[in-house]
């Protein structure tokens, strides 16, 4: 049985060709377009580079693929001509990339990023932030969803874990998606701004974390005070105190959502994926705090690992096929 | 265990085609043991480009499409920063580390096989390592196993017989802001602009003509 996952959101387009429970090519559009974190494609997003080059490699055509599975949050373009795509949740696709590619035949599961898939209620709209799932054997299920709502007019939502780095990540003067240069920075730094920021993001318990929209306001605020600083020493400074307290803060509230679903699930093994989970440092912390014996973690943690994950949900859970370790 | 190494392979002509047309810049010829050959060109304190077999998926570049160098030069981070990755002089580098000497340079005793976990390196060890130390005495490592990559492997283990020392630096086969390289040809021409000694291409030593 062949499947093809497409994976990717607004960035990092992939596509992954399975046959049964073998994975035989995954590739991100970044490489083969050669535009990092495949921005800035255009109209050219509807090419679908990713799955020509696996098909292509496989010697077979998008006919003989017996089904498509692809994430709802992915930019509809890169879907362009494919029919009957089974869409899953966003987080479950990042799940199924972490817990299908472990070697553990049940594991809890973490998902962490910025937003994921967007829920519709009668008087608001939502976005998923934190996803919490138990795997067991083939089956993925869905213990607890954090949400929060979009802040008008911009990408940011509340009670975001994956947002708030981003929006340090922003106040230093790097930019979206490049959240690894701020934790390389934190340990030059200080904890001068843990305080105040831990009253913009704090663990509410259950699961919860909470960051409201006026807590995005005032964050976002941070780069134009670190700009405003006249002296370029004290303002560098500054810039490397803020990455240092909001890695800080980042750790202890991974700390608690760890803690949170091994409560919730008693397993023995963590499996995390979501851009959080490339927080190499976090991801340390917690395996020192043996909260679990072991973790896996995807490496393709961001979104271009949906591709992978969309594929393996496809045929476990959707077909039921058995899984064998 | 889960294999990262999930792009397309490459044949023998797809690198002699790539190395022919941009044959006024580099030279191509094929190394007897190409291992060695690289381990000795980092130990002489080269900067190498490494591209073996299938590209590595997620952001990380784990052995197959790397930018390798000497972990026990203190000016190495400087220097990579400079005449090849261009990138912030803070951002650090990350050390490969043989699986079975792991615990002797770092306070982790679980593979990290994907670079996805910043480990504090042994006090005592640190200034054997100085290229990969962060300034908090860490580094983001990536523990090489035989039996998930027995090529990368197969190079930092001659590196260790030359040495001593089992690690290596390891970053990304890439410009700042560029992807990491994908086919032979985007290997020979990121190799061309910037100031990477030598590259090698599966068994391939490609070296540049105009110096």
């Amino acid at each position: 049985m062949l499947i093809l996952g497409v994976g990717g959101s607004n960035h990092d387009y992939s596509a992954c060709l399975t046959r049964d429970n073998e994975i035989l090519y995954m590739i991100e559009d970044e490489r083969i377009t050669r535009k990092k974190n495949a921005r800035g494609l255009g109209t050219d997003i509807a090419k679908g580079f990713s799955r020509k080059y696996c098909l292509s490699e496989a010697g077979i055509e998008l006919p003989d693929v017996d089904m498509i599975v692809s994430n709802d949050l992915i930019h509809p373009a890169i879907l362009f001509r494919l029919d009957n795509v089974k869409m899953i949740d966003h987080h479950l696709a990042h799940s199924a990339s972490t817990f299908f590619c472990s070697p553990f035949e049940d594991a809890a599961i973490l998902v962490v990023d910025s937003v994921g898939s967007k829920r519709v209620y009668d008087d608001k709209i939502t976005y998923n932030t934190v996803s919490f799932y138990y795997g067991s054997g083939n089956h993925i299920f869905e213990i607890k969803k954090i949400e929060g709502r979009n802040l008008q007019g911009t990408d940011y939502v509340e009670n975001s874990l994956g947002i708030f780095y981003t929006l340090i990540t922003e106040a230093i003067g790097f930019k979206e998606l490049e959240e690894g240069k701020t934790m390389g920075l934190a340990p030059y730094g200080t904890s001068q701004f843990y305080n105040e920021l831990s009253r913009c993001i704090y663990y509410a318990g259950n699961g919860k974390i909470e960051m409201s929209l006026q807590s995005i306001e005032h964050l976002r605020g941070y780069k134009n005070r670190i700009n405003n600083i006249p002296a370029e020493g004290e303002r560098n400074q500054a810039r490397k105190d803020l990455a240092f307290s909001a890695q800080k803060i980042l750790e202890e509230l991974m700390t608690e959502l760890c803690i949170y679903v091994k409560e919730q699930t008693n397993a023995k093994k963590l499996c995390l994926a979501g851009g959080v989970a490339l927080n190499s440092v976090a991801n340390y912390k917690i395996y020192k705090k043996k909260i679990f014996e072991q973790i896996f973690i995807q490496p393709a943690a961001g979104d271009n690992g949906t591709s992978i994950g969309s594929a393996l949900y496809g045929y476990y859970e959707i077909c039921g096929n058995k899984r064998c370790l | 265990m889960f294999s990262p190494y999930l792009g397309k392979k490459y044949s023998e002509e797809d690198i002699m085609t790539a190395a022919r047309r941009h044959k006024e810049h580099v030279s191509i010829t094929r190394c007897d043991n190409v291992y060695r050959h690289a381990a000795d060109s980092i130990a002489k304190k080269k900067i190498v480009g490494w591209f073996q077999g299938r590209s590595e998926c997620g952001p990380r570049a784990l052995g197959n499409r790397s930018i390798l160098a000497d972990a026990r030069d203190k000016n190495m981070k400087d220097h990579v920063n400079a005449k090849v990755k261009f990138r912030e002089a803070f951002r650090p580098f990350a050390p490969s580390v043989l699986w079975e000497h792991q615990q002797e340079y770092f306070d982790l005793d679980v593979p990290s096989p994907y670079m996805l976990m910043v480990s504090d390196i042994l006090p005592d060890k640190q200034q054997i390592i100085p290229a990969v130390t962060h300034v908090d005495g860490t580094g983001r490592l990536q523990t090489c196993m035989k039996e998930l990559n027995p090529q990368y492997y197969a190079l930092i283990e001659e590196f260790y017989n030359i040495t001593g020392v089992p690690v290596i630096l390891n970053t990304s086969f890439n410009i700042q802001g560029e992807p990491i390289v994908e086919t032979p040809e985007d290997a020979i021409l990121c190799f061309i602009n910037t100031e990477i000694d030598i590259l090698y291409i599966h068994q391939f030593c490609i070296q540049k003509t105009d110096i």
